[in-house]
């Protein structure tokens, strides 16, 4: 009986290694090597101690937003950008004190927009960035950090809690032959930069923690669903994001470090299309920042003859390509110097109590876009037009051929809706082009999609 | 807390630990490790105001079942005493009223603060548009909870049950935690004694309690998780452009994402309380093998079918009104129309309160009002079926017109289902119109790159999984136990299988973090 017992618990644990090294196996094949985290984690550990004095974190938007070489020749610091994609505030948190703890930094740089709070942390990027962390660590290190994973508080009660224990599941190349052995055969036989540059052949790698894409966002081509107001739900802040900013504003003013939250900016259809949320999320978050002993700076609401980034600046709707985030590094970077120098610097931007005037200065419409819906055999169009004051918006309405000949249906009007009546059921492409009352160009934005009726 | 999370185990694992060690220490006393887990399962998953409502539900139906009891044993002492059979029946007339009182009492309180809390603010959207809403939230699990105990307390009032006692017991009866989420709606006579017996750690059981709860993941995960995103974004928008195509796989993956969700969630509950010895009742049993629409409900949510049938279908179908229409209704059109038209009716009934049970919005109601007059006109007709089976020579004992049932079973339910996926009426009426008028306006490939599913709509590993479970389903239908063959293969076979079910768990986690791991029936 007891040898029966005994053997039984001999398979079983010879059971658990094999499917712990299965599960390890599948890591190795499927994760992908040489992620963005991966080398900014290693540029990190490159650095000699107490060669950075200032730190940059956050999330893509910090991440695409900070080139440390235009903020250090503005701003005269040594800085490392340490935002790494979907960056949670609690591994901001840790970073920060990493870096106190091996650099001594003295300034701290928090990158954020809107819907950083409200956005629970998402696992993927979360196990990511640990698996980053604990590349360097002795077992027990290593052990304790992946046990913590599913202990977050933002994932305990979920499946994520369990995914944990199978990275692969959340972050795997293509799930075919070529990009898995591909995968393995990078992992034996290249660095990690080489592998990062063979990933994302795109991607930029300017040093410091900085890397960035040269794309261009192509105004004329962003639909609704890519607009953020579409994309996240920002009515509520999450207790776990809050908790973690509310850690890392105690931790800078225990150490006495200048911490500067920043709001990246954004092309103005990001902030409009968040209506009266933007101005009511934002001045909770600049009250947090301000009480907690932070220097908080919305660089949406800057007002233009302080820094207003180009059209160019943009490689999509929420980030900048290298050309934008250089111009805009440079502008924070001065303007940090002069707010330490004891300057005000806080007159430069609007206020969310005067929000009117915000919308007032928004006068070139950033994008045009539409909606179409299908009822009583009427095809019904409605454009949006993100600019400060839509009354001042002319719509055109056209049908566009296959060979890309476009039909004007209706001529310029100050209506956003269109009806068009249609036989039958098929596909057509509408455009539309969006102008100001007032303005010298024939058509300052358009927007064409193919759409089913 | 999900059921698929670390704090579940960490919790399952405590909660297990606690039974068995309670088992061998005080067998006597073991189930009150259940209890008190299903008190912090509910706290945690649910918080403490819902915890007052599994309370005041369990405390009001206890003190109901206890009154009534009391009032029978005092209702055959006092006939006892009376020698007439007039006057015994007089003692009786007196004594149902009392007991009456004491049931309608507590259906009240009970029905009373789940239709409050569950319909009002529906109610109030009807009723004044503008207002706004009460913030009203459901407590976790009320519709089953009160379900439950409600059914307790009329086997009481008809004698069929015995009161319990003993709060606390009656308390783990209703708060038992696996049942807390999604049912299933469990019988007191046959849930309430395994509760409270002295359970020893069976080997075997627990062994078919894991598959079990594996395969529920499997179903959740592989299936349900992974079609939940195509078919939110399917039926989200819809308007009168959506190709008829598109509905009829949005509908078909419906189907599947809702049995894999629901039985999946049923099967880890049941898994979970089996680990523990304790057996609930089913709630399904092949039901896309179903050869009617009657059948299928004999099947799907077995648990709610029986509750209906038990306590609302045939004290209606009895009813004198219903029983005289169907007099008069079989003297002038038959016998079979007699005989039937008062469950038609009872029928038609049960199936809108099964709508309404869904939740009070116009859709529900449609689809409960569908599947009862299908139901209906099905037994009214019968006769006519018959006749015409005869008249064109068809066996209906034969496999392929028990395929031909199936498939049109699977299509009725489908088209029901048009009305329980979508939040209007409108929207379901305009996709099943278009199945008839707008099929395929376009090549299936624009149409899905205009509606913005350039990456196709289902992939192909979720119809594999799909295929999988379909199979067992055929197999549990043919009459293997699935589970007991399972366990008989060797031990590295089995190791193989839930290594492969596993991959294909965790490769489906990711689109949980997109969509969320809750239960579908868990918002009842």
């Amino acid at each position: 009986m007891q040898t029966s017992k005994l053997r039984s618990a001999l398979a079983a644990l010879i059971l658990i290694i094999a499917a712990a090294l299965a599960n390890r196996g599948l890591g190795y094949a499927l994760e992908p090597y040489g992620t963005i985290t991966e080398v900014i984690w290693s540029q990190y550990r490159a650095l000699e101690p107490g060669q950075i004095d200032t730190l940059c974190l956050g999330s893509s938007y910090a991440h695409r937003s900070f080139d440390p070489a235009a903020l250090d020749a503005a701003l005269g610091s040594a800085s490392f950008n340490f935002a790494t994609p979907a960056q949670s505030l609690d591994c901001s948190c840790e970073a920060i004190a990493l870096a106190i703890e091996e650099h001594g930094v003295q300034r701290v740089i928090l990158g954020l927009g809107i819907e950083t709070l409200p956005q629970k942390p998402w696992i993927n990027t979360y196990i990511t960035f640990k698996q980053a962390e604990m590349a360097d660590m002795d077992p027990v290190g290593r052990l304790t950090e992946l046990l913590s994973i599913p202990l977050h508080g933002s994932f305990f009660g979920s499946a994520a809690s369990l995914g944990s224990f199978f990275p692969w599941a959340y972050n795997h190349v293509a799930l075919n032959p070529a990009a898995i052995m591909g995968n393995v055969h990078a992992r034996q036989t290249l660095s990690l930069d080489e592998a990062a540059a063979a990933n994302d052949p795109g991607m930029i790698a300017f040093g410091m923690g900085y890397c960035n894409y040269d794309t261009h966002l192509p105004y004329d081509g962003i639909a609704p669903s890519q607009v953020s107001a579409n994309r996240w739900d920002v009515s509520q802040i999450d207790d776990g994001n809050l908790a973690a900013l509310e850690r890392i504003l105690a931790l800078c003013s225990e150490k006495g470090i200048e911490l500067y939250v920043v709001v990246t900016p954004r092309p103005s259809f990001e902030t409009l299309g968040y209506g009266e949320a933007y101005p009511r999320n934002m001045s909770a978050l600049q009250q947090i920042v301000e009480a907690g002993g932070g220097t908080y700076l919305d660089f949406n609401l800057i007002h233009a003859d302080a820094y207003a980034p180009l059209d160019g600046d943009f490689g999509d709707p929420e980030h900048f390509n290298p050309a934008g985030a250089e111009r805009f590094s440079q502008a924070l970077g001065a303007l940090i110097a002069r707010a330490e120098t004891g300057e005000d610097i806080q007159r430069e931007f609007y206020r969310y109590g005067s929000w009117d005037e915000y919308l007032a200065s928004q006068t070139r419409i950033s994008i045009v876009n539409f909606e179409t819906s299908v009822s009583g055999g009427s095809l019904r169009v409605d454009a949006t037009a993100y600019v400060g004051d839509p009354a001042q918006v002319r719509y055109r309405f056209s049908l566009v051929d296959d060979d890309g000949t476009a039909h004007t249906v209706r001529d310029w009007s100050p209506d956003p809706e269109l009806v068009l009546t249609r036989e039958g059921h098929g596909t057509c492409t509408i455009r539309v082009d969006a102008r100001n009352a007032d303005s010298a160009n024939e058509v300052d934005r358009s927007y064409q999609d193919t759409v089913l009726y | 807390m999900e059921l698929f999370s670390a704090q579940f185990l960490l919790f399952l694992c405590a909660a297990w630990t606690a039974y068995l060690v309670l088992g061998r220490v005080k067998p006597g006393l073991q189930w009150t490790a259940l209890l008190a887990a299903s008190l912090v399962f509910y706290v945690v998953a649910g918080g403490w105001r819902s915890l007052a409502f599994v309370v005041s539900a369990s405390a009001v139906t206890w003190v109901a079942a206890l009154a009534l009891e009391k009032l029978e044993a005092r209702s055959k002492e006092a006939r006892a005493a009376v020698s007439d059979r007039a006057g015994k029946k007089a003692v009786r007339a007196r004594f149902t009223a009392r007991k009456r009182l004491v049931l309608a009492a507590a259906l009240i309180i009970c029905l009373g603060v789940l239709g409050y809390l569950k319909y009002w603010e529906t109610v109030l959207s009807y009723l004044m548009p503008s207002a706004t809403g009460l913030g009203l939230v459901l407590p976790l699990g009320i519709s089953f909870f009160t379900f439950q105990v409600t059914g307790y307390v009329i086997d009481v009032y008809n004698g069929k049950e015995a009161a319990e006692p003993n709060l606390a017991k009656h308390l783990l009866f209703t708060a038992y935690f696996p049942q807390l989420i999604q049912g299933p709606i469990n019988k007191h006579r046959t849930l309430a004694p395994q509760l409270t017996a002295p359970h020893s750690p069976d080997a075997h059981g627990m062994r078919r309690g894991a598959v079990r709860l594996a395969l529920g993941i499997f179903k959740k995960f592989a299936i349900a998780i992974m079609l939940q995103k195509t078919v939110g974004e399917i039926f989200g928008t819809v308007d009168e452009a959506i190709p008829g195509s598109l509905v009829v796989v949005g509908l078909l993956a419906y189907n599947a994402q809702l049995y894999g969700d629901f039985s999946g969630g049923i099967d880890m509950v049941e898994g979970i309380s089996e680990l523990f010895g304790i057996e609930m009742d089913p709630n399904f049993r092949q039901p896309y093998f179903a050869v009617s629409l009657s059948d299928f409900w004999q099947r799907w949510h077995i648990s709610l079918g029986a509750w209906m049938r038990d306590y609302v279908f045939y004290p209606l179908a009895l009813i004198k009104p219903l029983q005289e229409l169907g007099k008069r209704a079989g003297r002038r059109f038959g016998r079979h129309i007699g005989r039937t038209l008062g469950a038609c009716i009872a029928n038609v009934a049960v199936f809108l309160l099964v709508g309404l049970w869904h939740g009070a919005q116009a859709h529900y109601l449609v689809w409960g009002l569908y599947n009862g007059v299908i139901v209906a006109l099905a037994d009214l007709f019968a006769p006519l079926f018959d006749r015409m089976a005869g008249a064109l020579s068809i066996d209906r004992a034969s496999a392929p017109w028990r395929i031909v049932s199936i498939a049109r079973t699977f299509i009725i339910v489908t088209v029901g289902r048009c009305f329980d996926c979508m939040d209007r009426v409108g929207d379901a009426l305009i996709c099943l119109r278009n199945t008839c008028t707008n099929l395929m306006p376009v090549p299936w490939d624009e149409a899905l790159i205009a509606l913005g599913f350039e990456k196709g709509l289902i992939p192909g590993r979720v119809l594999l999984c799909i295929a999988v479970i379909f199979v067992i389903d055929l197999l549990y239908e043919r009459g293997i136990d699935v589970r007991e063959r399972f366990l008989e293969f060797p031990p590295l076979t089995r190791f193989a299988v839930y290594l492969v079910l596993g991959f294909f768990v965790a490769s489906s986690l990711n689109h949980v973090s997109e969509v969320g791991g809750g239960f579908m029936y868990a918002n009842f």
